[in-house]
C-alpha cells in the first residue's frame, strides 16, 4: 500500500504539466485575482501574485520529490561506496574513514546546509541536490560497513574468497546484493527526511529559490497572509506532511517485509 | 574519573577545533565578499573599502587569517562584527540567553512528553493507546518544524487569541508590569516556540523510547522482577532504568540539533536569538559572527556529548569501570 | 501424603505467526511433595521451561495462553484462578524461581542490595532497615563472603557463580515453600555447577524446601533428585523415583537420553544424542509423539497415543511397551 502511495505521488509529480490547470509562474490577474479562495476556476485559490495555487503545488511536488530522490541517490551511492571500502579494507583505512564519518555526524546537518547554501547562493537546483546528497551519506556508510563486517564472516563469502575471487568481485557479486534490503529501507526513510530538510531550506529562502515553486517557499510566501488567507500556508504544509508520512510508512513496511533482521 | 574527564576534554577540543576550521574554510572559500555591497555604493570610496579590508585583515592570505582567527579565539577575542559594528561576543551575549531559554524549554517538552508517552506505549505494545500514539508520533515526525509553528500561530495566536506569537516580551506593555506580570509575559511568549520545537522532538523521542522499552521488557531481568512478586509499577521502574540509557544518548545529540532547529523557529516567531543572528550574518557575509556561531555550535556538540557521557556513567554502572 | 504443589492437565499454547498454534505444554499433571526434589528432564523444546513459567503465570499473554481447564494447586488453592494481587504474593513468596542465566536475570543497573531488599520488602518486611539486615543474612546464607560490600555492588562486578547465589538469596527472601530452578547451572563452569548444586541441596535440607529442578542433564538429575519426570513433546513421557528410573527406564526416550549422558570414559561429551529431530510444537506427531524417533515403534504407536501406563503408581511411562513388552526390539 505504501508502495502504491509513493507510486501515485511520483505519478502526480511526473504528470504535473498535464494535471496543472495553469502555468505555475503565470501571474494571471494582478488586479482582481490575488489571494482568491478556492473556486471552480482555482481549486485551491490563488496566491498574492495571482498565481494558481494548485498548479504551483503540483509543480512543487515535482521539484521536491525529484530533488529528494536524486539527493538520496547521491547519498546512497557515496555512502555505499565508502561503507564497502571501509568494511572490506579494514585496518587503518576503515578506522580513518569511520572516524571521519563520526566527526561529520557530530555537526548538525541543518546548520552545515544553511552555511553552505547561504554562501553559495547561485548554485541552483543541481547544487542543492549535490549538497543535500553529500551531507546525507554518513548514516548509510555506517550501515553498509556494519553489513559488510557481518557478511564477511559468512560461509558463502569465505568460500568465494577461498576460490580466489578478487575483492571487488566479492563485494559487488556476493556482499552488496545481501546488503540491499537495509540500504533500501534507509533510502526510503531518507527521501522523506530530505523532503523535510529541503522544505526548511526553501522556507528560509536558500533552498529552491523563487520564482520556482517548492512547498517550502510556498509556505514562506503564505506566512505573510496567515491572517487573511491561511490556506496559502496550510495547503503546501499539508502536502509535505502527507508526502513525508507516506515515505515513513513505506520505509517501516519495507523494514518489516524485506529486512531479514526484523523477522 | 580524572582520566575520563581528561580524555573527554581532549576530544572536546578536537571537535571544537574541527568545526571552527571547517566553517572558516567554507566561509572563506565561498564566492562573494563581505564588502561587495559597499563596492557598489557610490558614497563609499575605494579608499574606505581598502581601509576596511586592512582593518579586518581581509587583504592577508587565508592561512594568515586562519591562524589569526584561532589565536584570537583562544584569547577570548571573537572579533568585531562587520555589519553590526560591535564585538561579536556582545551580540552573542544578547542573543544567546534567548536561544538557551528556548532550547531548555523545548528540551523539557521534548523529553518529558517523549519519554512518558514512549514508555507507556512500550509497556503495552499493540494496545489502543499504543496505536493511537504511534499514529500521532508518526504524523508529527513528518511535520516541518516551521510549518507546525505557523499552524500554532494560526490557531492559538490568531483564531483563539490566547498567546502572543512574536518576540520575547510585549514591547509596549512589558515595562509597565509588575514582577509577576513580567514573568507571565515572558512565559506566554515562550510557550508557542517551545512547543513547536519540543513537540516535534517529542515525537522522535517517544518513538525511540518505545523501541527501547520494547527491547528491555523482553529481557530476563524483567521476568525475574515479576517472578519476585513485584507490582507492575515496580517492574516498570526496573524497565525504565534500563530503557533510559539509549535515550540519554539521544538527549546528548539533541542539544546541537535544537540549536540549528532554532533558526527556523526563531524566524517564525521573530525570536531574537542565536539562530536568527547567525542566519542573518551568513546572508550578509559577516564572517566573524558566522565563525563565532559555528564555534558555539561546536561547543554545543561537545557539551551535548559530555552531558550524555556523564549521565550515562551515572545511570549505567557498567560504564564506570571501563577505563 | 498430600502434595504441596499439584499440577493437573496444564496446557499452555502460543499463537505463532501465520495462525499456527504451538501447544508447548499439553495436558501435564505433576505432584511435588514437601521437602522433595523433583527433576523435570527433557531436550530443549520439550516444553519444560514453559511449564515452569506457567506455574508462576510468567508466560507473556499474548501470544501465550494457559488453558483455564488446567489447575496449579498450591496447598489446595488454584493459582490459575487468583487475581493479580494474590498472584504477586505467591510469586517470590511461597513459590520462588531461579533462572538459567544469572547474568541477564539480574537488573544490570541496580545494586545487588536493592534487588534483594525490594524482594524482602515486597513480601512482608516493609521496613527499610530490617529489609537490609535480612538481605545481609540471606547473602550469608547462600555462602557469599563479605556480604556488606556485596550489597553495594552491581551484578557485572560478580562472577557467574556469585550471581546465581544472589539469585538464590533473592528467591529465599520471601521464605518460599517451593523453589523452581530452571537450568540453574547450565550457564556456569563445571566446578561452579557443583558448588551451586551443593548449595541447593544444603538449603533444601535446612529450610525443608520442595525443589522443582528443570534440566536437560540426566547426570545432574541423578545427583540431586528424589524423583524424575521426563518430558517429551509437551507431555510427561515417564516419571519414577530417581533410582528406579535410572536402573529400569521404561520409555525408549528415557533410554536414549541415558545413553546420551556424557561419561568420563568417553571422550565425546553429549554428542550421541537421541537420533532424529525433536518435533515442532506447532505439529506434534499423531499417535505416540515419540514414534518417529523410536526404534521399537509399530502400528499401534502410529495410530494411538498411550496414556501414562505402569504396574504401580510410582513408575509410569507413556509407552505401549508397558502394555506389550514382547514388542521390544532387540
Amino acid at each position: 500500500m505504501g508502495l502504491a502511495a509513493v507510486g501515485l505521488l511520483y505519478l502526480i509529480a511526473l504528470l504535473a504539466p498535464v494535471l496543472a490547470p495553469y502555468d505555475p509562474a503565470a501571474q494571471l490577474d494582478l488586479v482582481a485575482g490575488r489571494l482568491l479562495p478556492a473556486s471552480l476556476a482555482h481549486p485551491l485559490g490563488t496566491d498574492a501574485l495571482s498565481r494558481d495555487l494548485l498548479s504551483r503545488l503540483l509543480f512543487g511536488a515535482r521539484l521536491s520529490l525529484s530533488i529528494a530522490a536524486l539527493a538520496v541517490v547521491v547519498a546512497v551511492t557515496v555512502g555505499t561506496a565508502v561503507g564497502l571500502a571501509a568494511g572490506l579494507a579494514g585496518g587503518v583505512v576503515d578506522a580513518a574513514l569511520m572516524r571521519s564519518v563520526d566527526a561529520a555526524l557530530a555537526i548538525p546537518r541543518v546548520f552545515l546546509l544553511i552555511v553552505i547554501l547561504a554562501l553559495w547562493e547561485h548554485g541552483g537546483i543541481a547544487a542543492l541536490v549535490l549538497v543535500l546528497g553529500l551531507t546525507g551519506w554518513f548514516g548509510t556508510s555506517r550501515l553498509v560497513r556494519a553489513e559488510v563486517q557481518s557478511l564477511k564472516q559468512r560461509d558463502f563469502v569465505l568460500a568465494a574468497r577461498a576460490l580466489g575471487l578478487p575483492a571487488w568481485r566479492i563485494a559487488l557479486r556476493h556482499i552488496l546484493p545481501n546488503a540491499t534490503a537495509p540500504i533500501i529501507v534507509s533510502a526510503t526513510l531518507g527521501v522523506g527526511n530530505t523532503i523535510l530538510i529541503e522544505a526548511a531550506l526553501s522556507f528560509l529562502g536558500i533552498g529552491v529559490r523563487p520564482p520556482m515553486p517548492s512547498w517550502g517557499n510556498m509556505i514562506a510566501d503564505g506566512q505573510a497572509f496567515l491572517a487573511t488567507a491561511p490556506w496559502q500556508a496550510i495547503v503546501p504544509g499539508a502536502a509535505v506532511v502527507l508526502t513525508v508520512m507516506t515515505f515513513s510508512v513505506l520505509g517501516e513496511a519495507l523494514r518489516e517485509t524485506i529486512d531479514p533482521r526484523t523477522r | 574519573m580524572a582520566a575520563f574527564l581528561a580524555r573527554r576534554l581532549g576530544a572536546a577540543v578536537l571537535v571544537a577545533f574541527g568545526v571552527a576550521t571547517i566553517t572558516f574554510l567554507l566561509i572563506h572559500l565561498a564566492p562573494g565578499s563581505p564588502l561587495a555591497g559597499s563596492g557598489e555604493n557610490p558614497y563609499v570610496s575605494a579608499e574606505a573599502i581598502a581601509q576596511m579590508r586592512r582593518n579586518f585583515a581581509l587583504d592577508r592570505p587565508i592561512h594568515i587569517q586562519y591562524v589569526r582567527y584561532l589565536t584570537n579565539l583562544l584569547r577570548g577575542d571573537w572579533g568585531l562584527s562587520f555589519t553590526m559594528h560591535r564585538p561579536v561576543l556582545d551580540a552573542f551575549r544578547d542573543a544567546l540567553p534567548n536561544t538557551l531559554l528556548l532550547a531548555a524549554a523545548a528540551l523539557l517538552v521534548d523529553f518529558l512528553l517523549g519519554v512518558t508517552v514512549g514508555t507507556l506505549q512500550g509497556m503495552r505494545p499493540g494496545s489502543r493507546f499504543d496505536r493511537v500514539c504511534s499514529a500521532v508520533t508518526l504524523t508529527l515526525y513528518s511535520v516541518p518544524t516551521f510549518w507546525l509553528g505557523l499552524m500554532l500561530v494560526l490557531v492559538f495566536g490568531q483564531e483563539l487569541g490566547w498567546l502572543p506569537v512574536s518576540g520575547v516580551v510585549d514591547p509596549a506593555l512589558y515595562h509597565a508590569r509588575d514582577i509577576l506580570g513580567k514573568l507571565w509575559d515572558r512565559a506566554a511568549h515562550l510557550i508557542l516556540p517551545a512547543l513547536t520545537l519540543g513537540l516535534i522532538g517529542a515525537a522522535a523521542t517517544a518513538r525511540y523510547q518505545r523501541a527501547a522499552v520494547l527491547e528491555v521488557i523482553r529481557q530476563d531481568f524483567i521476568r525475574t522482577a515479576r517472578a519476585k512478586g513485584l507490582s507492575e509499577r515496580a517492574v516498570a521502574v526496573h524497565a525504565l532504568r534500563n530503557a533510559v540509557l539509549p535515550t540519554i544518548t539521544l538527549f546528548g545529540l539533541s542539544l546541537p540539533v535544537l540549536l540549528s532547529g532554532a533558526v527556523l523557529v526563531e524566524t517564525v516567531f521573530a525570536w531574537p536569538g542565536m539562530g536568527r543572528l547567525a542566519f542573518e550574518a551568513i546572508q550578509r557575509r559577516d564572517y566573524p559572527v558566522v565563525t563565532g556561531a559555528a564555534t558555539l555550535v561546536a561547543l554545543a556538540v561537545v557539551a551535548g556529548n559530555f552531558v550524555a557521557d556523564v549521565l550515562t556513567r551515572i545511570a549505567d554502572p557498567r560504564t564506570r569501570e571501563a577505563q | 501424603m498430600k502434595p504441596l504443589l499439584a499440577v493437573r492437565d496444564l496446557t499452555t499454547e502460543f499463537a505463532m505467526p501465520g495462525g499456527l498454534v504451538a501447544r508447548a505444554v499439553d495436558g501435564v499433571s505433576l505432584d511435588l511433595y514437601p521437602g522433595e526434589t523433583l527433576a523435570l528432564v527433557g531436550e530443549s523444546g520439550s516444553g519444560k521451561t514453559t511449564l515452569a513459567l506457567s506455574l508462576l503465570r510468567l508466560i507473556p499473554e499474548p501470544p501465550g495462553r494457559i488453558d483455564p481447564a488446567g489447575r496449579v494447586e498450591l496447598d489446595g488453592a488454584d493459582i490459575l484462578r487468583w487475581d493479580a494481587k494474590a498472584l504477586r504474593r505467591v510469586r517470590g513468596g511461597d513459590l520462588a524461581m531461579i533462572f538459567q542465566e544469572p547474568g541477564s536475570s539480574l537488573n544490570p543497573v541496580m545494586t545487588v542490595g536493592s534487588q534483594i531488599t525490594e524482594t524482602v520488602r515486597a513480601h512482608g518486611q516493609p521496613d527499610r532497615r530490617a529489609a537490609r539486615r535480612r538481605a545481609l543474612e540471606l547473602l550469608a546464607d547462600v555462602g557469599i563472603s563479605d556480604p556488606d560490600r556485596r550489597l553495594g555492588q552491581y551484578p557485572h562486578q560478580l562472577s557467574g557463580g556469585m550471581q546465581q547465589r544472589v539469585m538464590i538469596a533473592m528467591a529465599l527472601a520471601g521464605n518460599p515453600k517451593v523453589l523452581i530452578a530452571d537450568e540453574p547451572t547450565t550457564a556456569l563452569d563445571v566446578t561452579i555447577q557443583l558448588q551451586i548444586l551443593d548449595l541447593l541441596s544444603d538449603l533444601q535440607r535446612r529450610l525443608g524446601l520442595a525443589v522443582l529442578l528443570i534440566t536437560h542433564d540426566l547426570g545432574l538429575a541423578a545427583r540431586v533428585a528424589d524423583r524424575v519426570a521426563v518430558m517429551y513433546a509437551g507431555r510427561i513421557a515417564e516419571s519414577a523415583p530417581a533410582a528406579r528410573l535410572f536402573d529400569h527406564p521404561q520409555h525408549p526416550y528415557t533410554e536414549a537420553l541415558l545413553h546420551a549422558v556424557p561419561r568420563i570414559d568417553r571422550d565425546v561429551a553429549r554428542l550421541p544424542v537421541v537420533p532424529g529431530q525433536p518435533p515442532l510444537a506447532t505439529q506434534w506427531p499423531t499417535g505416540c509423539r515419540f514414534h518417529p524417533r523410536c526404534r521399537h515403534a509399530w502400528e499401534r504407536c502410529r495410530g494411538a497415543e498411550p496414556s501414562l501406563l505402569g504396574t504401580d503408581q510410582e513408575h509410569l511411562a507413556r509407552c505401549w511397551l508397558v502394555d506389550e513388552p514382547a514388542r521390544r526390539a532387540p
